[in-house]
Parts: structure tokens; sequence; C-alpha cells
């Protein structure tokens, strides 16, 4: 665990519900390095959010942790009293919500939500916690940050409130910083220029971040290495640019073969047929079997995330592809 | 569309009735309220005197504590008022008269609000602007400053009352009926009723009626445990029902002039039986309007 | 902003002017005063006399022309009882009503909007059902009622506060009142509490509802993922938030107060205007009575269009003209 800044091992997660606990996450397991940008690909209800959640310590009842561990650096997380990781958050470790315009307080301005992340952290005035807020708006490419920290979130574009939530993420230095999905509801170009900001911050600070979308694209722009879930598992993790170049899961190759933009121009995109499981409705074995092209009768036991002796590369299959030359 | 949307849902669907039965609170409150209109209803058999007929009234025995026993031996379960009279006897016939004027209020203002919302909702137009402004201007005063009003206008009196209850509840049942009717029209069934060629009013009864039943149902519980309440609160003011028709109110009224002395049970009891009619029946109402809303979501 | 201040002051004059000619034919209209006045034997020449003198012999329309134009000079024609101005009879009672509803929307906001938000915070838990059926309780339950139980319990049994009454008034920052007095105090809580009641189970219903709503928000949560306390979240990003649809409520429940203490004055012999109109109706004192009428609609209107413009100043995005919301 030394070398890596936020590991998590074995997490399960899941809600309460009537029939029982329905495991949402199952057992996920990655670690980001320091300076390390992670990416987390899946389809929507994958699980990729509600592990961003856990780490936070943002799950609220019914849901639960059931079974891991979260460290940051030789803190396990689940250990951690209420008190203990509020500290915690925001100065290890911060996260970026989705939709810019409903992540700030509509009726409170800039500078009290700015002010108040630091000052639940550090015992300093009024005066210094604003000019450190005006200078993260700075760093995340914000002119006049002073009249912006004077304004009320409905009075900026979603691109600007998603940079002052990115501003406040950086505020105190966090080791690690964990992105929801932060472009998502942003235009093109808007994101493109987010992208770049979170970029050059985490080149520049030797911040790391968890990275998470939908689209693999985006991802595949940004993050050293990626982890692919599905139905609430890992099924395929290693360096972006091997995965992206020869993906093992089939999943992972639906993915990329739906993705627009990566085949032949005007070639069909391939979709992969049927939808997702839901929590509570997951096929025994394999997860991914009933959608699966090359799905065989070993796949109705549940294949283990295995690595591939020599490389930095898991993959949750039976048969994966391009294995020491295996194919199918 | 689906069929499912289209079909009308029923009233009382088996799982509303399903999930009553689970909800410990509801059920408790709808006996206790079922349990005080029988009570009512059987006065005269089960009441130990007649409480007005003055033959039977001894003024030796008045303002007896409960449990005291009467010159000739008999013993007042709820004590005695100022005139002697079993307070047991006086509320059971109390909760007939009450019961009564909050029924016949709250039905009259159910047929006559529900129709009239109906009809708005339907029509629309001039009906609709001059009947919701109505409403609008009522809704946003009292109720008991409206029915004081028309009260000191009107003079005391039973029939009177009614009125003023009727005048003060429909307005309720209008809104509710007519926002209902507004939301009906606007699904499928109504208009393929209207392309099938029946007539507004069949429509009116036939079709949108079951479907608006749900939220009225719910208003008219809450209705007429308000006419319950605001009845007695207007006869306590001494401005409701006249002495000859002592309801609980009127009861409650009397006995505050012996409270200061001790003696409270002339207007506690009373008042423990308006508690249990009024607060049962919003705790059912209050549980019935929850289950529509999670249904709806 | 000036315009819709302009629109509502415009609005709410024609509001005053429906409700006097409402309150006048409705009182007007129905009921002889002149044989409550006057004794049963005199003669009907006596009566006619009277009537001259009272003015109840012109045609209602005249009638109430003479009505209006006395209303514009202040003058809100005389008690038939006492003879004393109703406007004056009227205004000597007011302080005495709105300091009860004031110290009662006191009672009611720092009880209600906690007990709520706390149900709110913990939907589905024993404390929130708890609550619940307090509201339900509040809302349902006749308040003369819970007065008399108040009464019952806190001055006949306990002994420890009086039941009826005001109590001493003395006067700071000239303001004549009994909240200044320690004897004021102790008889203006049971009275104020009785009164509280329904705003209370009003604001607990409404500050649950939105908090249980706002709980879910992504600002809440993104300020948790900030560090922030809980109890600052609570106090600060909650709070605002739904204080300013509280408010709304709270202003319209002041006007409603008044008259809702109509009842509660009785039960606790408060000397303020909801006693003195029950006396002019129990003596059919037109004057009075709609002299009451048209001050409780100017409060009414006046709370309520103060309400609208301070719910401009407490929201961000109606205070900067709204409509530029980029969404």
């Amino acid at each position: 665990m030394s070398d890596s800044i936020l590991a998590v091992e074995s997490l399960t997660m899941g809600f309460d519900s009537k029939d029982g606990f329905v495991e949402i996450v199952r057992d996920v397991s990655f670690s980001v390095r320091p300076g390390e940008i992670l990416g987390i690909v899946g389809e929507s209800g994958s699980g990729k959010s509600l592990s961003a959640y856990s780490i936070m310590g943002l799950i609220d009842p019914p849901g639960r942790i059931s079974a891991g561990k979260i460290w940051v650096g030789e803190t396990n997380l689940l250990d951690l009293d209420e008190e203990s990781m509020r500290e915690l958050r925001g100065t290890r470790i911060a996260m970026i919500f989705q939709d810019p315009m409903m992540t700030l307080n509509p009726v409170l301005r800039i500078d009290t939500q700015m002010i108040e992340a630091v000052q639940s952290h550090f015992n300093i005035t009024r005066r210094d916690a604003i000019a450190r807020s005006a200078a993260a708006l700075e760093r995340v490419g914000i002119s006049d940050p002073y009249s912006r920290l004077r304004s009320y979130p409905h009075e900026l574009s979603g691109g600007m409130r998603q940079r002052i939530a990115i501003a406040i993420a950086v505020l105190n230095s966090a080791d690690v910083i964990i992105a929801d999905e932060p472009t998502t509801a942003l235009d093109v170009t808007i994101q493109s220029q987010i992208l770049y900001e979170v970029q050059r911050l985490c080149a520049e600070r030797g911040t790391s971040a968890v990275w998470i979308s939908h689209d693999l694209g985006v991802v595949s722009s940004l993050a050293d290495r990626v982890c692919v879930m599905y139905a609430g598992q890992i099924v395929e993790q290693g360096p972006t640019e091997d995965v992206i170049a020869s993906p093992r899961h089939p999943y992972t190759a639906g993915l990329l073969a739906s993705t627009p933009g990566r085949g032949t121009p005007k070639k069909p995109l391939s979709q992969i047929r049927g939808s997702m499981p839901t929590p509570g409705s997951i096929p025994s074995g394999c997860a991914f079997r009933e959608r699966c092209d090359f799905a065989q009768e070993r796949c109705l036991d549940a294949p283990e995330l295995r690595g591939a002796t020599g490389e930095d590369r898991f993959v949750r299959c039976h048969f994966p592809f391009g294995e020491n030359g295996a194919s199918k | 569309m689906t069929t499912n949307a289209q079909t009308p849902q029923r009233l009382l669907s088996a799982d509303l009735l399903a999930g009553f039965w689970s909800s410990k609170v509801a059920v408790i409150a709808a006996f206790v309220f079922v349990f005080m209109v029988v009570l009512a209803l059987a006065a005269p058999w089960i009441s130990p005197q007649d409480p007005y007929d003055l033959s039977q009234l001894n003024l030796l025995d008045s303002r007896l504590a409960p449990f005291e026993k009467g010159i000739d031996g008999t013993v007042y379960l709820l004590g005695t008022d100022q005139q002697g009279r079993d307070m047991f006897s006086a509320i059971l016939h109390g909760l007939r008269i009450s019961l009564f004027v909050a029924v016949v209020s709250s039905v009259t203002a159910l047929v006559i609000g529900t129709s009239l919302g109906i009809l708005s909702g339907m029509r629309r137009g001039w009906l609709d602007t001059v009947l919701m402004r109505i409403v609008d201007v009522q809704l946003s005063i009292p109720a008991v400053l409206v029915s004081l009003v028309l009260l000191a206008v009107l003079g005391r009196g039973i029939d009177k009352i009614i009125f003023a209850l009727i005048t003060v509840q429909w307005v309720y049942f209008a809104r509710t009926a007519r926002a209902a009717t507004l939301v009906e029209m606007s699904k499928d069934y109504v208009e393929a009723a209207q392309s099938f060629g029946f007539s507004r009013t069949r429509i009116m009864f036939w079709e949108l009626l079951p479907n608006v039943l749900p939220p009225l149902l719910v208003v008219a519980m809450v209705e007429f445990a308000h006419a319950i309440a605001l009845e007695a609160t207007l006869s306590f003011l001494g401005v409701g029902l006249p002495i000859t028709e002592p309801s609980l109110g009127l009861l409650i009224s009397t006995g505050f002039a012996y409270l200061q002395n001790g003696e409270y049970w002339i207007s506690l009891f009373p008042g423990i039986a308006l508690l249990l009619l009024v607060f049962n029946l919003n705790l059912v109402a209050e549980w019935f309007r929850e289950s529509l809303d999670s249904r709806r979501r | 902003m000036i315009f819709a201040i302009t629109r509502r002051s415009f609005q709410a004059l024609i509001t005053l002017l429906i409700l006097s000619l409402l309150a006048f034919t409705a009182v007007y209209a129905i009921g002889d005063p002149i044989l409550l006045l006057i004794d049963a034997q005199a003669s009907s020449l006596e009566q006619e006399a009277l009537r001259t003198r009272l003015g109840l012999d012109q045609p209602m329309p005249v009638q109430y022309l003479y009505f209006l134009q006395n209303l514009m000079s202040g003058d809100f024609g005389r008690s038939f009882v006492s003879g004393e101005p109703a406007l004056r009879l009227i205004l000597e009672r007011l302080p005495a009503t709105l300091e009860l509803a004031f110290v009662a929307l006191l009672i009611a906001t720092v009880v209600g909007v906690p007990l709520g938000m706390i149900a709110g915070l913990n939907a589905g838990s024993r404390f929130d059902r708890v609550v619940s059926v307090f509201s339900v309780l509040g809302f349902s339950v006749p308040s003369f009622w819970i007065g008399i139980i108040l009464i019952l319990v806190f001055s006949v049994q306990l002994g420890v506060l009086p039941s009826f009454g005001r109590g001493d008034t003395a006067t700071l920052f000239g303001i004549a009142s009994s909240l200044w007095t320690f004897d004021g105090w102790r008889h203006i809580l049971l009275p104020a509490t009785n009164l509280a009641l329904f705003p209370m189970a009003l604001l607990i219903r409404l500050a649950r509802a939105g908090a249980s709503e706002a709980v879910r928000l992504d600002f809440i949560k993104f300020a948790r993922a900030k560090g922030v306390t809980t109890r600052r979240i609570i106090f600060v990003h909650l709070l605002k938030y739904i204080s300013i649809s509280l408010v709304t409520i709270l202003g319209m429940q002041l006007g409603l107060l008044i008259a809702f203490a109509i009842v509660t004055e009785s039960v606790f012999s408060w000397p303020g205007t909801g006693k003195l109109i029950i006396d002019a109706m129990n003596s059919l004192d037109r004057p009075v009575i709609v002299a009451y009428l048209l001050i409780v609609g100017c409060i009414f209107v006046i709370a309520n269009t103060v309400t609208d413009l301070l719910y401009i100043v407490l929201d961000p995005r109606i205070r900067s003209g709204g409509g530029n919301d980029p969404r």
C-alpha cells in the first residue's frame, strides 16, 4: 500500500431493502499512485458513482458498505468516526460532482461557500481565507476572482460553476480528487477546457485523481490507467493505452466499438445487445454472459479478476482476448 | 400509452386496503372513530339516563365528581354537571348532535362543491374564472372568521350553523374536484369517451367521478373532522348552537365556568370525546393522503 | 421592483374595497339592532328617532356611500352600545392582540422549524413519526380545547401560571407592552402557546418536507464533501435554503393569527380585538364588527405585501431580476 495514495480493497456496498441486502458495488479493488489519474468507466448503474461516494463516506441509509477497506495513506477510512472523516474530506480527498448547476448552494454567495471550505479545516481569518479562495479561482483559469467571489451561483454559467467546484476541491491541496462525471453536463468546448485544467492541476501539483465517466473517449484522453466497471464489478483494469489498443474483456471491446469516432468513418457503430442487469437481478456466473457473443458453458462459473504475469493488466473473463496470443 | 394508464384506477384497490391493515396507527385510529360513531348512534339505548328529561335530574346531585354516588345511590361514572345531569349520558347525546351537524353539512358541501368543481373543470371559461376567484378569496380568510360573520348576521340555530359550515366547506371540495378533473380531462380515456359520442353528463358522472374520488375522499374526511371542530368552536364561543341542542362544544363551554374550582370533569370529558373524534379521523385521512401521494409518484 | 410594489399596492386597495362592500352588506343587510338597543316598552316614535339618529333610515346604497366617505376621514362609525368611535375601540385593543400574535409566531418558529427539520433529516425514524402525529394534533384539535387543557394543567393543577387577562404593561422605546414586564410574560405564556399550535404544526410540516427534500440535493452532498460540519450544513445551508419558503408562510400566518386569536382571547379572557368582536357580535354592534373586519383585512393585506417583498430580499435568484439563470 505504501506506493499508492488511495487504495480500495474488496469494497462491497449496497442497500438494505425489504428483500434483504442488495449489492450494488461488488468486491471492487483499485489503487491510485501519487500524481496518477485513474479512470473508471462504466454505464450508468454500473456502481461507479456509488464507489466514489463510498470513498467519501457519503453513503446514506438505507445504503451501507458491507465489506472492504479504503486506505488513504496508512488510514483505513472505514475505521474512522464521523468527525475524523469530516476532517479528512476536503483536505486529503475531495470530490467534484456531475451537475455544476446543483452542486453549489443557490442561496449562498460563492465566497461564503469557499470560505467555509477553508475554515472548516484551518483556523485562519476570513481575510486569509478569501485570499486563498481567490488564488484557487485563478488557478482554475477564472479571471477577476474577487468579483466572482461576490456572485451568487445563478449569476454564473455552468462551465464557470464547475471551475469553481474544482477550485473548491483543490482549495485545501487534497491528495486525491474524485471527479464524478464532471463534464457530462457541459458543452463540448467547455468540457475540453475543464479537462485541460484538471490535467494541468494534477501535473503541476502532483495531485492524484479518480475520474469517473461513462465516456471512454474522455477517459482515454486523460487517465493514466483505467478500470472498466460492469454490474458493480471491475471487469478490466490496466494502463489506458494498452486497454484501448487491445481490450481483453468482451465488454470493453464492445464499449470501444460502440464509441463514436473510433471505428472507420461512416461504418455503422456496433452495439452491445441487451442492457445491463440491475442490482438484485444480476445473473449467476459471469455477469456479462447473457450479452456476450462468446459465452460458453464455463461462463456459468463466476470468473475471477486475473492478472497476466509480468503485466499491469487484469481481466475478469474465462476467455480473454489477446492474452498470450490466444484469441477467439 | 399502455392500457394500464387508460383504465380508471379503482377507488379502493386491494393493495391500498392491504396497506391500510398493515398500518397500526391508521387501523387503531379508524377503529376508535367508528367506535365513537357507534356509541353516538346507540346513545338512546345505552345511556344511563335521558339527560334532557328534567324529571330524571336531581339538583342535589349537581357537580358530583366521577365515580361519586348520588343521593339515590346511583354511581355517576364521569360525574355530573351543575344541574345534576350524568356527564356520560350528556356526552353520548352531545356526540349525536355534533355528528349530526357535521354529517349534514359535510355531505351537502361535498355534493355542492364537487358538482361545481367538476363542472368548472370541464367547462372552463367564465364560470371557472368566477368560481375559482370566489374559492381563492374564501380560502385566504380563516374559516372561523367567515363562519363567525355569517352567524353574527344569521343568528343562532342548528340550521344556521349548518348553513355557515356548508358555506365554509364547499370551497375545499370544489378546489379539489376541479384540480382532479383537470388532470383526468387530459388523460386519454376521457377523450376516448367523448369520441364515442357520450354526452358531457355521462362523462362527468360515469367516467370522471370514480377518478376524482380518491383525493375527494381525503378532503371529505378532513372536512368532516373540520366541521366537528368548527361547530364545537363556534358553540364554545356562544355563537353556535342554542342551549337546547347541547353539542360537545356547548358542554365544554358550560363546564369551562367550573374549571377554576377544580371541577374539571364537566369540561374535560366532553373535550376528550371531541379530541378522539377529530384527531383519529385526521390520522386516518393523513394515512390516506400519504398513500395516495406515494402511489402517484 | 418599484413597478411590482405599485401593482401590489393597487391590488391590495381593490381587495380592501371589495372587503368593505362585503362586510357592509353582510352585516347591515340583516338584523335590526334597534330592537336590541332600545327598551322593549319604548314607543315606535322613540324607535324612529333613534333610527334617524344612527342613519339607519337611509336606503342601503346611501348608507354604504356615507360609510365609505366616513372611512376616508377615519370615521368608522360609533359603537351602538358604548357610543365610542368604533375605530378607537379597535385600536385600543389592537396592541394586546398583536403582542399575542407576535409571541405565538415566535414560539411556533422557534419550536416548529427545528422539530420539522430534525424530523425531515431523519425521515421514517421513530422521532419523525412522533413529530408527524404531533403535527396532525396541532392541525385538527380545536384550539379552544387545548387552551382549556393548558389552563387545567398549568393554572388549576400546578398553579404556576395565571389563566386569564393580560399582565402589567410598561413603556419602553415608546411602545407600551406587557412584554417588558415579568408579570406580562407570565400572563402571555399560556395564551401564546395555545395560539402557536396551529402555525407550529404548519411549520413542522413545511420544514420537514423542505429538509427531507433538500438533504437529497447535490449541494448538501457537496458541502459534506468539503468537510463542512453537520451543524453548519443544517443551520446555514439547509436553514437558509428552506427559510425562503417558510418566510412566505410566516407572513401569511401573522394575518391569520389575528383572526384565530378570537378563540384564544375568549378562552384566556385576553383583552384584545378578538374578545371585542365576540362581544360585538353578541350585541349586534355593527360598526364595531365592520371596523374590525376592515382593520384585520388591512393587517392581512399589509402582512402579505411585506412578505412578498421580504421574499425578494431573501432569495438571490429573484432579487437579481430572475430570468437570467443560464438554465
